[in-house]
């Protein structure tokens, strides 16, 4: 079954579930598969740091970085995830022409993640980050193939 | 760039605007007119825009301490300024969103940009603590009508334009090069032929470059930070994606610092989901 997962959003599922996200572009789009259980899910979250805005954080965590990755993993460890098995990859990150670092939020949002990541020792598979596309993402819960279509080309990731 | 594509872009623009005139004069009109006159406005226009201004009025955005039950009752609940933001947002719904060829906009994102900018334009003059908000609001709406004339030649030159946009040059600036105009121009000569106000037509048409304009207007610097920050969040982002240059000096000019851009990010996303469909019964 497809799923689209909007901007602070974030959808798992298993095995013949096919996640799609559109219009990343600071956005930071993480996809995470554990090819033994046939589970994942994929986050679109818009800013690096809930403490902005810790009450909308509380009211949806997917919005934000720092409280979407957490829950994205342990929700994955509830169907069934395992730690040891996950593959993660994102993408996104991007950022407008011009070196206007007010708009660097792609950026905030990656450094965001790696911190998260390597604080908790998990490694990142694959990336495609940064520039200025908008990107889809189709996340095939079946075999954990992750497509990126961008500018009418697409490449697995 | 073909002098032949340009007229058939300008006579296009004149046709579109032609066709609204009258819905534009009578519901802009409403900033000024009486409680008792404004619903034969809304008529005039068009009558379904009545259930679908009140959508947006009664959505909570608008802050209203009880539902207001008819468009002369919002009149007297929040004066005829505010009611206007509501109406020509709600006549704007149904001009912008069809999908927008060339862009590559789904139905329903280019209202969905639109609704983005103008929510940010509001809640960034608030946060920054300059006046024109209300002004704003309606200038965001309004920011990217001329897309719906420039699609179809945007989608002939996309060849064209993909070329110049992989020198470096933003977005607008490759239509402008290679179609003779790009859509904030358009934008700002069909909202001229409405009789918008003169401010609100030179901050769309500067919206990407407000850097250009002398003296610079705090109007278009709002407009130009919220549209970048829509792109970047991805409400409303085209083909194009965020192939256009952010201007420091608008952040600097506004006062905006990192964390009120994204607090005013978190705010957008929110609103912009709860108003993007206004069109359900009242």
């Amino acid at each position: 079954m497809k799923h689209v997962v909007y901007v602070g959003d974030m959808k798992t599922g298993e095995r013949e579930d096919m996640l799609v996200t559109h219009a990343l572009g600071s956005c930071l789009g993480l996809m995470v598969y554990d090819p033994v259980a046939q589970v994942g899910g994929l986050l679109h979250a818009m800013l690096p740091l809930s403490s902005i805005n810790p009450q909308k954080a509380r009211a949806n965590p997917y919005m934000f970085v720092d409280t979407g990755v957490p829950t994205l993993f342990k929700t994955l460890y509830h169907m069934g995830g395992q730690k040891s098995r996950l593959i993660v990859k994102v993408a996104g990150c991007g950022k407008p022409l011009g070196n206007d670092a007010m708009f660097k939020i792609g950026e905030r949002n990656y450094t965001v993640l790696k911190k998260l990541l390597w604080k908790n020792n998990v490694l990142l598979q694959a990336e495609q980050v940064g520039g200025t596309a908008s990107r889809t993402v189709h996340f095939d819960l079946s075999t954990g193939r992750t497509t990126i279509s961008s500018g009418g080309a697409k490449t697995d990731l | 760039m073909n002098p032949e594509i340009v007229e058939r872009i300008e006579t296009d623009a004149a046709a579109f605007a032609a066709r609204h005139r009258d819905a534009a004069g009578a519901l802009l009109d409403i900033r000024t007119s009486s409680a008792a006159a404004v619903s034969g406005r809304l008529d005039a226009a068009d009558s379904r825009i009545a259930d679908i201004a009140l959508n947006l009025i009664n959505s909570g955005y608008f802050g209203l301490p009880r539902n207001a039950k008819s468009i002369p009752h919002a009149h007297e609940m929040m004066g005829g300024e505010r009611l206007a933001q509501a109406v020509l947002a709600a006549w704007a719904h149904g001009l912008l969103s069809a999908p927008v060829a060339g862009y590559d906009l789904p139905a329903g994102d280019l209202w969905r940009h639109a609704l983005g900018v103008s929510i940010a334009s509001e809640n960034l003059a608030e946060a920054v603590r300059v006046d024109g908000g209300r002004t704003a609001f309606t200038a965001g709406i309004f920011h990217d009508i001329g897309k719906r004339v420039l699609g179809p030649y945007v989608a002939d030159a996309s060849d064209d334009i993909e070329r110049k946009t992989e020198e470096g040059v933003s977005f607008e600036a490759a239509e402008a090069a290679v179609l003779g105009i790009d859509h904030a121009a358009l934008s700002g000569r069909i909202l001229s032929a409405w009789h918008f106000p003169r401010e609100l037509i030179e901050a769309v048409r500067w919206s990407h470059v407000p850097d250009g304009m002398d003296p610079p207007s705090l109007l278009a610097d709002l407009l130009h930070v919220s549209n970048v920050l829509c792109l970047t969040i991805g409400i409303g982002m085209g083909k194009e994606g965020l192939k256009y240059k952010a201007s420091p000096a608008a952040t600097k000019r506004l006062n905006a610092k990192i964390g009120t851009l994204e607090l005013v990010a978190s705010h957008t996303l929110q609103w912009t989901n709860e108003l993007a469909d206004p069109s359900g019964a009242v």
